[in-house]
């Protein structure tokens, strides 16, 4: 019998290509973003939250933009739509005009 | 990877014990101690959004013992330390508004704690100025 179709999640940086991960696979915060800092060369940039002035987001299906990992894992993987790495760049501008820098993350989920 | 039961069922992993990887739950039961039995059985994860900021938060509020727990938990995860109740008991810059359950937007403090835990669906963080317009009737 064949396996339920899988969905998937995409990942998206500025300035980068676009990848495209199924979170189901992983166990828990501590891999998602391990694979997503892997993926995107960002190695001890999205590891641990607090610690760097990258932010890891994503768009839930209401089409708000929040940060990954306030949720319980299983809640967060039933309701995230897309996930945006944010530079710090990105942050301090979309902090100072609103979230016009997410529109196309948005559109797309 | 995920793995499949002989039906075709995509197999979870059950596991006992408060969400992982949450590092705020981690420093407050470090600081705290173990939470009251209640709060462990209970959870209320509440989008919280802050003008101004370029994404929201998510807390569990029932987490929390009451609205002072509260209000410190949303300084530390905003980064401030601006925000507090509109008590009457200090000027702060910005005021906590919640949508209950009717889908009204009222002002954070009012009514006792378990009856807010029960009926918060989401917070908004605004400036005081813009509150006190919305909670007087002047």
């Amino acid at each position: 019998m064949k396996p339920p179709v899988r969905t998937y999640t995409k990942v998206q940086k500025q300035g980068s290509v676009g990848r495209s991960i199924d979170v189901t696979g992983f166990r828990d915060y501590h891999e998602l973003r391990s694979a997503i800092a892997c993926m995107f060369g960002l190695q001890g940039k999205l590891e641990h939250p607090g610690s760097s002035d990258w932010k890891l987001v994503y768009v839930d299906y209401e089409n708000d933009v929040l940060l990954v990992g306030d949720d319980p894992w299983e809640e967060f993987i039933n309701c995230v739509r897309c996930i945006r790495i944010l530079s710090p760049s990105e942050v301090q501008q979309m902090s100072e005009n609103g979230m016009h820098v997410l529109n196309d993350c948005i559109q797309a989920a | 990877m995920a793995s499949y039961g002989e039906d075709g069922v995509e197999l979870t992993e059950l596991t006992l014990g408060p969400p992982g990887a949450n590092s705020r739950r981690a420093r407050r039961a470090r600081k705290n101690g173990p939470p009251p039995s209640s709060s462990t059985m209970m959870q209320a994860f509440v989008k919280v959004s802050m003008d101004g900021t370029p994404y929201l938060r998510k807390v569990d509020v029932a987490a929390y013992g009451d609205y002072h727990d509260l209000v410190e938990a949303l300084n530390d995860m905003f980064y401030c330390s601006s925000i507090g109740l509109m008590d009457g008991y200090g000027e702060w810059e910005h005021a906590v508004v919640y949508e209950d359950g009717d889908g009204d937007w009222m002002l954070v403090g009012d009514v006792p704690w378990e009856m807010f835990v029960s009926s918060c669906k989401r917070m908004r963080v605004m400036r005081a100025c813009e509150a006190r317009g919305l909670s007087s009737n002047a």
